[in-house]
Parts: structure tokens; C-alpha cells; sequence
């Protein structure tokens, strides 16, 4: 059927290359029609004027072979409309053919209004049954040739929406890569003000220590606190370094399944949902405790400390939270009490981190992140709540922490 | 003139009266509505013309695609100048979105009464007697709004969606 000429994948705006077997169908349908256009014409002895009509429509669909530029496209197929249309009726309805291969080519552009191909059928119909009034013919022959051009609006109103969705489906694919970059850009935002906010701040009480110490010239104490500092310094690099390299390794491992979690994990094996910076996360909240401590920070702890009852991803999360948290505390309530417990209760664990009020930072966000990207029920609440700022978090216990105080 | 007649051009009359007075005025307007009209329109008047028993020529497809590319351009026409606002305070079906096309509309109501009234003596003559049926003034009417409902469909000012997510500090 030389009707299914009429449906390639050409004319994309842009003038992307057709696929050869488009070309091909084309070529063959312009060869038919051609063909039988001379042999009928021979016979018929049509007049002179049908014959010019009829050639300059098959050049239309010539041009539009060649044609790249959508502009030629629909020129070529108002052309093979108008021209054609005219001849319908006295070739015998041979030069339907390119009337309705126009009409799809106009349907489908989608550089022109989507109404643009029914008005041409409709002008094309009304030409036909001219002409067909004028020769005498049939009212069959007039609604046939019709149908004909109807189904060309409907062939190019689909290839119209499927050329649509293909352009939305590209446009969706950016607008989700962006959104990516965009999600891994605040990741990396937020470890990094992790790592840093924790060290620096330490480090910062721990100078002004030694500033005091110094004026009040107690050298030996001040030397200890320089001592301390300069262990917090060197832990807070070599933080910052890992932090790095995870986020660079991210990039390479993003693409692979995510590990398994794992009791054992090593920083290798953190599920990559899980923050970046990893500390000893394996001591739980030990470290982080004796850290403030040594802050000249004060710390009221109940519960175990070491986590025992979460996995490795919720252990490595609600370590960086109480990080957030206890940094927080050292930054907008220094010197003021923080209590800070860890509560079994049935099937999840509840650590709540409170301290004398201080506002929020980024870090509060951060950790809403955090506690978002476990994709677990685990949820974290940072509010005022009475004179104190509390942290309170909620996480499920690790399966294999539960079945373990069952037997 | 038959009784027949004079019943067509009055109903054809009112409704474009009435359109016509709906252009010039502000009308709340329901962008997942506007297809309701031609369609009723369109399935009348397909009833309608069923039941006549009229013999079709080709004079009439030439009458009939003459009329229906006029009143596909008038309205196509009416949908490009329709003009948009939005109040404040919904109506009670919750419509905010309000629309005009003026006194160009109203004209163009009555240039497209001209032409068909001209196209139906002119077709007359020549032995186009469908043009004169009551199913093709609502088949021609439910054209000329379904054609100002596919303009009116892309040009109809859709409220950004709302940012969604929470904010967080």
C-alpha cells in the first residue's frame, strides 16, 4: 500500500536524518504512482493542464525526499495537497495518493498549528467535489476519495503525538539529570559541613582554651589543651580526606548495586546511601562523648552507647547526627549540660540528644537528609521544646541485633 | 417560505443571539469543559441530519466543505482573540478563570450568519439542499466551537503547579 509511505520517521524538527527504509517506501511510492500516472494518462489522453498539475505534485513528494529543512517539508506538502488535489477526479483518483501523503507530512510538522491539517483536507475535499460537480462524478467517488484524506489527518495527527511524547520523554530525562546533580551537589554539601563544622568547632574551643589558659599562665595545661587540639586538627583532616574520598569513589561505585549491609561494615563496604564521612562508627557514640568531654564539654549519658541494636547504615546516621548535635551544643550552649540517651523500645531505638536552647544551623537540615535517605522508618526530630534544644531520633533495630536477644 | 424554514432560521437565530451575548461578556470558563459544547452539538445535529432524508449531491459536499472551512476559520478566529483573566474569588463550581472575545466575537457571530444564510440561497439555487437542514447549522455551529476550543485549549493560562515538598531550616 503506498499509503504506508506516508509513515517514516522523518521530519523530526531538527531535520534529523530519515531512516533509508522511509526513503525507500517513498521512493517506491513516487515510482507507482508515477508509473501508473504516464500508462493511465496515455490512456485517458488527458488534457495538458492535468498533466502539469500531476507533475508538479509528484515533485512535491520529489522535494520532500530530498527536502531536510521543515520549512521545504511543509512547503513540499502543501504543494502535493494543492497541486494533487486538483487532479484527484480526472486521473481517476490515482492522485489521491500524494494528497494524503501531504496531509500527513502537514499533520505530523509539529512547526504548524495541529488544526492545519484538517483545514487542508477540508480545502482539499471541497476542491475534489468542485471538480467532481464539474466532471460529473459520482458522490461515492467524492466521499471515498474523502475517507481517504480523513485517515491522512488521523496517520498525522498520531505520528504527531507520538513525535510529542518523544520530545517530553527527552525533556523529562534532562529535567531528572538535573535533579541528580542537583541531589548529589547537597549531599556533598552536607558532608562536608559535617566534617568540617565538627572539627573546626572543636578546634576553635579548644584554641580559645588555650588563649585562656595562656593569659592565666598556666603554660603546662595550656601545652595539654594545644596537645588536644592538634589530635582534633589532625583527626578532622584525615576526616575531611575520607570524606573526599568517598565522594570521589561515589561517583564510580553510584552506578553498581548497593552493597549489602554488613555487621562487620568497613568504610568500603558502608551502604553508599549512607553519609560519607565515616568515623570509627563501630564504637557508636563512645568516641563522640569522650570527644566533648575533652571539649570541656558536659555530657549526662544513659543507655548503651555503643549502638548495638542498629545496623551499620542507622549506627553511621545517628552518629553523625549526635555529632551535629553535640557540635550544636559546644557552638550556641557552651558550657551548659547535654543529656543524651538511648532507649530500647521494642522493635526500634530512640536517641534523643537535648542541651539548653541553641538555634539551628544547616547541620538540622543535614540531618533530616540523612535520616531521609536510610529510606527505613527511622525519622529524627530537631525542635525547642521547653527551654531545650532536643534531638530525638527514632530508628528500627537491626534484624540481626533482634533475633539475637531472642535466642 | 415553509414553516419548516422559518423554525430553522429562529432556532439558528437564538443560539447565535445567545453566543453572541456570551462573547461580549465576561463567562466563567471550565478549561476541562469547553470540548462539552461542540460535542453535544455535534451528536445533535448527527441525529438530526440522519432523520432527514435529503438526496446528497457532490454540490452539496462542495456547500457543506465550503461552510465548514468558513466556520472552522471564524472559529479559529475566535479562539486567537479570546482574551483571559482571573478573579479572585471563585464562582460555585470553583472556576477562577474568566474569558472574553469582545465585540470582534460578536461580529464574527454575525459575519458567519451572513455567510450562511448567502451559502444556503446560493446552494438553494444550485440544488444543495442539505445546507438548509437543522442537523447541519448545529454540525456547522459544533465545528465552529470545537475549532475555538482547540485554540482556546493551547492558549488557556494553566496556574503553575505549586512548589511541592516541605520547607525545612
Amino acid at each position: 500500500m503506498t499509503l504506508l509511505t506516508g509513515r517514516d520517521e522523518a521530519d523530526l524538527p531538527g531535520g534529523r536524518p530519515r531512516s533509508s527504509a522511509a526513503w525507500g517506501l517513498n521512493a517506491l511510492g513516487i515510482a507507482i504512482v508515477a508509473f501508473f500516472f504516464v500508462r493511465n494518462g496515455a490512456l485517458l489522453g488527458l488534457p495538458v493542464w492535468v498533466w502539469v498539475l500531476g507533475t508538479v505534485a509528484l515533485a512535491g513528494w520529489v522535494l520532500r525526499e530530498f527536502g531536510r529543512s521543515p520549512r521545504l517539508v511543509t512547503t513540499a506538502g502543501v504543494v502535493m495537497v494543492a497541486a494533487g488535489s486538483v487532479t484527484v477526479v480526472p486521473t481517476d483518483s490515482l492522485m489521491v495518493v500524494p494528497v494524503i501523503v501531504g496531509i500527513v507530512l502537514i499533520g505530523a510538522n509539529l512547526r504548524v498549528p495541529v488544526w492545519a491539517a484538517s483545514v487542508t483536507a477540508l480545502a482539499a475535499i471541497v476542491v475534489v467535489a468542485v471538480t467532481a460537480t464539474v466532471e460529473h462524478a459520482s458522490l461515492q467517488f467524492v466521499l471515498g476519495t474523502s475517507g481517504g484524506m480523513l485517515l491522512g489527518v488521523l496517520i498525522g495527527f498520531s505520528r504527531r503525538q507520538f513525535r510529542v511524547a518523544a520530545e517530553r520523554a527527552r525533556e523529562a530525562e534532562r529535567e531528572q539529570q538535573r535533579a541528580r546533580l542537583l541531589a548529589d551537589r547537597s549531599r556533598a554539601a552536607r558532608d562536608i559541613h559535617d566534617v568540617l563544622a565538627h572539627s573546626l568547632g572543636g578546634l576553635v574551643l579548644q584554641l580559645d582554651a588555650v588563649e585562656a589558659l595562656l593569659e592565666a599562665g598556666r603554660v603546662e595545661d595550656a601545652t595539654k589543651r594545644a596537645g588536644e587540639a592538634r589530635t582534633l586538627a589532625a583527626d578532622g583532616l584525615a576526616e575531611a580526606r575520607r570524606a573526599v574520598h568517598a565522594l570521589r569513589e561515589d561517583a564510580d561505585s553510584d552506578t553498581g548495586p548497593e552493597p549489602a549491609t554488613s555487621t562487620t561494615a568497613a568504610d568500603t563496604t558502608e551502604p553508599s546511601r549512607a553519609s560519607r564521612p565515616t568515623t570509627d562508627h563501630e564504637a557508636g557514640l563512645t568516641a563522640l562523648v569522650d570527644a566533648h568531654r575533652s571539649f570541656g564539654g558536659e555530657v549526662v549519658t544513659q543507655g548503651d552507647e555503643t549502638l548495638a541494636d542498629l545496623d551499620a547504615a542507622h549506627r553511621a546516621a545517628v552518629v553523625q547526627v549526635v555529632r551535629e548535635a553535640l557540635s550544636n551544643a559546644r557552638r550556641h550552649a557552651p558550657g551548659r549540660p547535654v543529656s543524651l540517651s538511648v532507649i530500647r523500645d521494642g522493635d526500634a531505638v530512640d536517641v534523643v540528644v537535648a542541651n539548653p536552647l541553641a538555634r539551628g544551623g544547616h547541620g538540622l537540615l543535614g540531618m533530616r537528609e540523612r535520616f531521609q535517605e536510610l529510606g527505613s522508618s527511622a525519622t529524627v526530630e530537631a525542635e525547642r521544646s521547653d527551654d531545650e534544644f532536643v534531638v530525638a531520633m527514632h530508628l528500627p533495630v537491626d534484624p540481626v541485633a533482634a533475633a539475637g536477644d531472642r535466642s | 417560505m415553509s414553516v419548516q424554514l422559518v423554525a430553522n432560521i429562529l432556532i439558528g437565530i437564538a443560539l447565535v443571539v445567545f453566543l453572541g451575548y456570551r462573547q461580549a461578556t465576561w463567562q466563567y470558563l471550565d478549561p476541562t469543559r469547553i470540548w462539552r459544547t461542540p460535542l453535544i452539538m455535534a451528536i445533535v445535529g448527527v441525529v438530526v441530519l440522519a432523520q432527514t432524508k435529503a438526496t446528497v449531491t457532490t454540490t452539496d459536499v462542495v456547500f457543506l466543505g465550503i461552510e465548514a472551512l468558513i466556520t472552522v476559520g471564524v472559529g479559529l478566529t475566535m479562539g486567537s482573540i479570546t482574551r483571559f483573566r482571573t478573579v479572585g474569588t471563585p464562582d460555585r463550581k470553583g472556576r477562577t478563570i474568566q474569558s472574553r472575545t469582545g465585540w470582534l466575537g460578536a461580529v464574527l457571530w454575525i459575519v458567519l450568519i451572513g455567510v450562511r444564510i448567502g451559502l444556503d440561497v446560493l446552494g438553494g439555487h444550485l440544488g444543495a439542499h442539505l445546507l438548509t437542514s437543522t442537523g447541519t447549522i448545529l454540525l456547522v455551529l459544533a465545528l465552529n466551537r470545537a475549532a475555538r476550543a482547540l485554540v482556546i485549549d493551547q492558549r488557556i493560562p494553566r496556574g503553575d503547579r505549586q512548589a511541592r515538598g516541605m520547607m525545612v531550616r
